[in-house]
C-alpha cells in the first residue's frame, strides 16, 4: 500500500499548499515565456564539448570489480541473510540501487553500462568461451529498442508499490532470480546489446545519463553543456514507453498517499493487488496516451521527412528532465536515510555480528529531516527546476522538427501537457 | 516588471490557478470531511492536557474508523490512541516505531509524544489497514 512499507516507516511531509501554486505559477510563466520569446533557430545542433581525455581501462575494471564484489556481498544477504527487515538487501534495492541510480547517471554520464555487473559477468563468461560479448548465438531483432526494459520496469513498480510481502526474502528471491534469468541468459544467448534493451536498471540509468554533464565521446570523456547532450540524444525505440512507465509509476506512488486512494480502497471487498495493479495499469496509460497524443498534435506542422510514428520517441527526451525531477523530489530523502542504513547493515550482512566496514556500530544521521521546510524547498526545485531544463529540451527539439514558419504553434500541445505533468507532481506532493 | 509581461504573468497567474483548481476539485470533499471530523472527535474527546489530542480507534469486521485520514500535528505534540477492537491485533505506530498489542473486547489507552517531524502511519496489522496518517511538522 504504502513504498517500500517496512524499510521507509517515515515519508516526506506533504509540500505546502503555497509550494504548489507557487511552483505551477513559475512552470506556467517559464513555459510561455520560451515559447514566444525563445530562440527561434536551434542552439545545440552538436554534439561537442571539451575533452577531458580518457579513463585509463585498468581504472575501469577496478571499479567493475569492485561494483561485483558489492553486489556480491548483497546477494550473500539475499541468499544466507535472516529474514528481517535489517537485512541490508531490501534497502540495497529499493535505496541504494533504485534511487542511487538517478544521481549517479544525471551527474555522471552513462557509468552504469559500463559498471554494471551483469555484463563484467557476461564479457567473463565471452572470454571463457573466447568469443566476442557484442555477439550472441541469436542475432538481436532490430527495432527491439528499450521495450524489453520498459515491461521489467513495469514489473519493478509492481513489486515495490503492489506486490504483497515485497520485504521479505522469499519474494524478492523471485524477482532477483528473473531478472538474473531474464537478463544474463539473454545476453549469453543475443549478445550485450539484449543488456541494453532489458536490463530496467541499465536502460533507466542510461535514459537519465541522457542529460548529464560528462558523456563518452569518440576520444574519452566530453564535459558538455547538459542542454546541448539532451538535445542531440538519439533515443532508442521504446523510450517513450519506458519513460511513461517511470513517470507513471512515481506518480502512482504518491496518488496511493492521497486519502481519497487510501479511503476508497480499504473500503472496498477487493483485494489490495487488484486496486494496486490497476491503479498502476491505469496510470501508465493515462502518462502513455498524453504523451503520444502530445506528440502526434506536432505531425501536421513538421518538417519534410519526419516520420510521424518516431515522434513520441523524438520528444520522449525533453520528459527526462521532468522524470529526474519527480524521482529526486520523492525519493531523496529516502536515499539518504535508507543508505546510510543500508550501508551499516552491509558490514554484517548475514546478522551475525560482522564488521566488514567498521560501519556497524554507527547510527544514521535524520538531522536532513528535522526540519520540513529545506526538504519542501528541494522538492519544489527538483520538480519546477525539472520542468525548466524539459521545456527548454523540448523547444530546442521542436526547432529540429518543426517547420520554421510553424514553431510556436507545433510546441503547444506538448507543452501543455509538460506543464500538466509538473503541476500533476506538485499536486502529488501535496498529497491532498 | 516590464509592461508588456504584467498581461503574460496574469493570465499565467490565472492559468496556473484554474488548472491546479480543476485537478484538485475530485479530491477535495474527502480531504475536507475527515480533517474536520479529525478535528471535532480530537476536541470533544479530549479531556485533559497531558493526553494532548485523544482519537478513539475502532477495528471491526476488518475495517478501522478512522479510515486513513490526515492529522496535523506539530513536533512534541502528545497523542493518545483510545482502541476498541473485535479481534486481537497490532496497533503500529510508525516512525517513533511503537507497537500497541491490542486483545478482543478490551479498550487499550496509550499515549505517545512525537518528536520528530515526518508523515508516519498509524496502521492495524490484521488485516493490514492504515487508520491514522500523522503529518508532524
Amino acid at each position: 500500500m504504502v513504498p517500500l512499507h517496512g524499510i521507509a516507516s517515515r515519508h516526506d511531509l506533504p509540500l505546502p499548499f503555497e509550494f504548489v501554486l507557487i511552483g505551477a505559477a513559475v512552470a506556467l510563466v517559464v513555459s510561455f515565456v520560451l515559447l514566444f520569446f525563445g530562440w527561434p533557430a536551434r542552439r545545440f545542433p552538436e554534439r561537442t564539448g571539451r575533452r577531458l581525455g580518457r579513463v585509463p581501462t585498468p581504472v575501469v575494471w577496478v571499479f567493475r570489480v569492485l561494483v561485483l564484489l558489492f553486489y556480491a556481498l548483497a546477494t550473500l544477504a539475499l541468499v544466507a541473510g535472516e529474514d528481517r527487515l535489517t537485512n541490508p538487501i531490501f534497502g540495497f534495492v529499493f535505496a541504494l540501487v533504485w534511487v542511487g541510480l538517478v544521481p549517479l547517471s544525471a551527474i555522471l554520464g552513462p557509468v552504469w553500462r559500463e559498471l554494471n555487473p551483469v555484463r563484467t559477468i557476461q564479457r567473463g563468461l565471452a572470454a571463457v568461451l573466447r568469443r566476442d560479448p557484442e555477439d550472441g548465438i541469436i542475432p538481436l531483432p532490430r527495432g527491439v529498442g528499450v521495450w524489453p526494459a520498459a515491461v521489467g520496469l513495469f514489473a519493478f513498480a509492481f513489486l515495490e508499490l503492489v506486490q504483497p510481502a515485497r520485504t521479505t526474502l522469499p519474494v524478492l528471491r523471485l524477482y532477483v532470480g528473473l531478472w538474473v534469468v531474464v537478463v544474463l541468459i539473454g545476453a549469453v544467448l543475443l549478445g550485450s546489446r539484449w543488456i541494453a534493451a532489458a536490463d530496467p536498471f541499465e536502460a533507466y540509468a542510461t535514459t537519465v545519463s541522457a542529460g548529464a554533464p560528462l558523456q563518452p565521446g569518440r576520444d574519452g570523456v566530453l564535459l558538455i553543456n547538459p542542454l546541448r547532450a539532451l538535445a542531440t540524444w538519439r533515443p532508442p525505440a521504446g523510450t517513450a514507453g519506458l519513460v511513461a512507465v517511470l513517470l507513471a509509476s512515481t506518480a502512482f506512488d504518491s496518488f496511493a498517499n492521497t486519502s481519497w486512494w487510501i479511503a476508497t480502497v480499504q473500503n472496498s471487498t477487493l483485494p489490495y493487488e487488484i486496486w494496486g495493479t490497476g491503479g498502476l495499469l491505469v496510470m501508465v496509460a493515462i502518462v502513455a496516451v498524453t504523451f503520444a497524443l502530445a506528440s502526434l498534435a506536432m505531425a501536421p506542422f513538421t518538417r519534410k521527412g519526419v516520420p510521424v510514428k518516431d515522434l513520441p520517441r523524438l520528444m520522449a527526451p525533453s520528459v527526462v528532465p521532468i522524470l529526474i525531477g519527480y524521482a529526486i523530489a520523492h525519493y531523496l530523502t529516502l536515499l539518504i536515510i535508507e543508505g546510510q542504513r543500508t550501508l551499516i547493515n552491509l558490514s554484517d550482512p548475514l546478522g551475525l555480528g560482522w564488521n566488514l566496514f567498521g560501519t556497524a556500530e554507527l547510527g544514521v544521521n535524520t538531522s536532513i529531516v528535522a526540519n520540513p521546510t529545506p526538504v519542501a524547498l528541494m522538492q519544489l526545485i527538483a520538480i519546477v527546476g525539472g520542468h525548466v531544463i524539459g521545456i527548454i529540451a523540448a523547444h530546442e527539439r521542436s526547432l529540429a522538427l518543426l517547420r520554421t514558419d510553424r514553431t510556436v504553434r507545433g510546441q503547444v500541445p506538448m507543452l501543455l501537457v509538460m506543464v500538466c505533468y509538473t503541476c500533476a507532481g506538485l499536486l502529488l506532493l501535496f498529497s491532498p | 516588471m516590464k509592461a508588456y509581461l504584467r498581461p503574460v504573468l496574469l493570465g499565467a497567474a490565472v492559468l496556473a490557478m484554474a488548472l491546479t483548481g480543476c485537478s484538485a476539485t475530485p479530491s477535495t470533499p474527502e480531504t475536507t470531511g475527515p480533517t474536520t471530523s479529525t478535528t471535532t472527535t480530537a476536541t470533544s474527546s479530549a479531556t485533559s492536557t497531558d493526553l494532548g489530542t485523544v482519537v478513539q480507534v475502532r477495528l471491526a469486521d476488518g475495517k478501522v474508523t478512522p479510515n486513513g485520514e490526515k492529522m496535523d500535528l506539530k513536533v512534541g505534540d502528545v497523542l493518545t490512541l483510545v482502541i476498541n477492537s473485535d479481534h486481537d491485533d497490532e496497533v503500529h505506530v510508525h516512525g517513533i516505531d511503537v507497537e500497541i498489542e491490542v486483545t478482543a473486547g478490551q479498550e487499550v489507552t496509550r499515549t505517545v509524544t512525537l518528536d520528530q517531524a515526518g508523515s508516519f502511519e498509524v496502521e492495524s496489522h490484521e488485516p493490514q489497514k492504515v487508520i491514522l496518517v500523522l503529518n508532524v511538522r
